[in-house]
C-alpha cells in the first residue's frame, strides 16, 4: 500500500527547505500502489495494456466461388485400394488447391495459446446402381421378406465421406502437412491388413458427410421384415460444417492449414482390442463420388493465459 | 510517468507560490493520470472488483464488458421461437439469387454497440425442415434454401444497407422426395426422409462502432420450419 505518514505542518509550526521536498517526495513510491489504494471498478479498458486477447485471425476460400450448384463444381471418387486411400485437398475446379496460406506470415503460439478453426462446405454425394448391395460391402445386412422367399439385403446407410484439417508447422514451403494433434490419418491397419482407417478417437477434427440416404417410400416395416431394400434418394446439395480447438502445449509455429477428404468410410467395432475401439474403416467395394461447390475456412489465434 | 516534483527548494531562497503551485499541479496531473505500472505493486493484486462490472443487456442477450462483448440468442427455454424461411420473401421465386434476394431471418440479429475498434466473431447453427413444395415454382425439384450471415453498418443515413457474401451461403434441400401424388401417397406418408437441413457457420470481421449482424436468407423453398437455431457472438477489443 502506499501512505504518506508525514504528518502536515500546522499553524505557527516552521518548515524548511527540506521538509518541503520530503512532502513532495513522498508522492514518489516506487512499486507500493495495490488494492487498499484502489476502489471497485477502478480500472477500465483504457488502462489496460494493448497485449491481445484475439491474437490474429484470417478467412479463405475453400473450393470454388459462387452460391448456386452450377459450374464451377470439384469432385472425386472413393478408394478403390487400401494401399491407397485417396486424400483429396480441397481445390477449386482447376485444381488449384484452396488453403489457407500464411507462409507470409506465420503464426507463432506461444505456450496456452489457442488456435480455433471453423469450415463450411457445400458437398453433393452421389452414386450409382446399388453399391451398398454388393457381396463384400459393408453394412449389408439380409433380412426377410414380408413377401415371404428369399431375404433382402438392405444397408445399414453409415457410409460416409470424411473431412479432416491439417496444419503445416514445418516451414513456409508448404510441403510438410500433417492433421492436427487429435486428428489421425486414417491410415491404420486393421485385421491384418484387411482393413484401413483410424479409431473414431482420433477424429477429432473430422467432419462425417452421409454418402446416401436409401429408403422405401410406401413400405411397410413387419415384424423385422421389409418389403423391398429400398431405393436410393438423392440428398442434393447440403451444407457441411465443423470445428477444431488445439491449446499450443509448446511454441509452434503454423504456417498454413487445408481441409482434406477420404473416404468412403464405414463405422466398425473392434472388438479384439482392449479397450474396444470405435473405428471407421475404408469400404474399397462400395463406390460414389462427392461433388463440392464451395465454403470457408476461418481461424483465429488467441491468448491463452 | 511517476511522480517527480518539478521544483526543488533550497534553504536561503525565495519560497515562491509559482513554484508551489508547480509542485501541485504536477501532483494533480500524476494522480489524475500518471500513475504507471512501475508504482503499481509489483506482484497481482487486482481482484474482479476492481475491474469495472460488465453491462448485462438481457433483452439482446449479451454482456458488455471491458475488454469486448459476449452473448446469445436462441431457441431455447420455454419460450417456442422457431423461425422460418419462404422463397415469399427472398425474390427466390422469381429466380433472382443475387446478395440482394437474401432477406433476415427474424430475431436471429445481434445488434450492440462498441466502444473502440473490435475483432468481433459470429457463430451460428441452425436445425430447419424444409418444404415440402410441390407448387408450381418447384415442383419435385431441387429447391433450396440458402442461409449465410449478413451485416450493417451504422446508424447514419445510406450506413444501415444489409451486407451479405453469398458465396459463404450454405444450403439444405427441399422434402420433394417424400411427397406422392400417386396412391397412396400424400400426407400419410412422412415429410422428414428429406428436407432435414442442419447448418452453421462462422463470421470474422472487424467494427469501429454500432454491430448488426444475423441471418439472412435465401430460398426457393415455399416455407422452411427452422425449428432450432442459435446465434453467438463475441467481440474482443484487444
Amino acid at each position: 500500500m502506499s501512505r504518506i505518514e508525514r504528518p502536515r505542518v500546522e499553524p505557527g509550526q516552521t518548515t524548511s527547505a527540506t521538509d518541503l521536498n520530503n512532502t513532495y517526495d513522498d508522492y514518489s513510491q516506487t512499486g507500493a500502489l495495490d488494492q487498499l489504494n484502489t476502489r471497485d471498478a477502478a480500472f477500465d479498458l483504457v488502462h489496460l495494456t494493448n497485449a491481445p486477447i484475439l491474437i490474429k485471425s484470417q478467412v479463405s476460400q475453400l473450393g470454388n466461388t459462387g452460391m448456386l450448384h452450377t459450374a464451377p463444381t470439384t469432385s472425386f471418387a472413393h478408394t478403390t485400394s487400401l494401399g491407397s486411400p485417396v486424400k483429396h485437398i480441397v481445390q477449386d475446379s482447376g485444381g488449384t488447391q484452396t488453403i489457407m496460406n500464411l507462409s507470409s506470415s506465420p503464426w507463432t503460439l506461444a505456450v496456452g495459446d489457442v488456435l480455433r478453426v471453423f469450415w463450411d462446405l457445400s458437398v453433393y454425394p452421389d452414386t450409382t446402381g446399388t453399391p451398398w448391395n454388393g457381396a463384400s460391402a459393408k453394412g449389408r445386412y439380409a433380412v426377410p421378406t414380408t413377401g415371404g422367399g428369399a431375404n433382402t439385403n438392405i444397408t445399414d446407410g453409415l457410409h460416409c465421406w470424411a473431412a479432416y484439417l491439417e496444419w503445416d508447422i514445418t516451414s513456409g514451403s508448404l510441403s510438410n502437412f500433417a492433421p492436427v494433434p487429435g486428428q489421425g490419418t486414417f491410415e491404420q491397419v486393421y485385421d491384418s491388413g484387411a482393413n484401413k482407417g483410424d479409431q473414431v478417437k482420433n477424429t477429432t477434427a473430422t467432419t462425417l458427410i452421409s454418402a446416401w440416404s436409401v429408403f422405401g417410400v410406401g413400405g411397410v416395416v413387419n415384424n423385422g421384415k421389409v418389403s423391398s431394400q429400398g431405393s436410393r434418394q438423392e440428398q442434393g446439395w447440403f451444407g457441411t460444417h465443423g470445428m477444431y480447438a488445439h491449446q499450443a502445449a509448446s511454441g509452434t509455429t503454423v504456417y498454413g492449414l487445408r481441409l482434406v477428404f477420404t473416404g468412403m468410410l464405414h463405422p466398425a467395432h473392434a472388438s479384439a482390442q482392449s479397450p474396444y475401439e470405435n473405428l471407421l474403416l475404408y469400404d474399397i467395394n462400395a463406390s460414389g463420388t462427392l461433388t463440392y461447390k464451395g465454403g470457408r475456412l476461418t481461424a483465429v489465434q488467441m491468448r491463452g493465459d | 510517468m511517476a511522480y517527480t516534483k518539478p521544483n526543488t527548494f533550497v534553504d536561503g531562497n525565495p519560497l515562491t507560490a509559482a513554484d508551489i503551485k508547480g509542485n501541485d499541479d504536477a501532483l494533480k496531473v500524476y494522480l489524475h493520470e500518471g500513475v504507471v505500472a512501475g508504482d503499481l505493486k509489483s506482484t497481482a493484486w487486482i481482484e474482479t472488483r476492481h475491474i469495472q462490472p460488465p453491462i448485462i443487456e438481457p433483452i439482446p442477450g449479451i454482456q458488455h464488458g471491458v475488454t469486448g462483448v459476449q452473448g446469445s440468442q436462441s431457441r431455447t427455454g420455454a419460450v417456442v421461437r422457431c423461425q422460418f424461411g419462404t422463397s415469399f420473401l427472398t425474390a427466390g421465386r422469381s429466380g433472382t439469387t443475387n446478395d440482394e434476394s437474401f432477406a433476415i431471418i427474424p430475431q436471429t440479429t445481434m445488434q450492440f454497440t462498441l466502444r473502440k475498434s473490435a475483432r468481433i466473431l459470429f457463430h451460428w447453427w441452425m436445425e430447419s425442415n424444409n418444404g415440402p413444395d410441390n407448387s408450381t415454382a418447384s415442383p419435385g425439384s431441387n429447391a433450396y434454401m440458402w442461409v449465410t450471415e449478413y451485416d450493417a453498418g451504422g446508424l447514419l443515413a445510406g450506413t444501415g444497407k444489409k451486407s451479405v457474401v453469398s458465396t459463404y451461403a450454405t444450403e439444405c434441400i427441399q422434402n420433394y422426395r417424400a411427397w406422392q401424388n400417386n396412391p397412396p401417397g400424400g400426407p400419410a406418408y412422412p415429410y422428414t426422409l428429406l428436407g432435414y437441413g442442419n447448418m452453421a457457420g462462422t463470421k470474422v470481421f472487424t467494427k469501429t462502432d454500432t454491430v448488426v449482424v444475423g441471418l439472412a436468407h435465401l430460398s426457393l423453398i415455399d416455407r422452411s420450419a427452422i425449428i432450432n437455431w442459435g446465434v453467438t457472438i463475441e467481440a474482443y477489443y484487444l
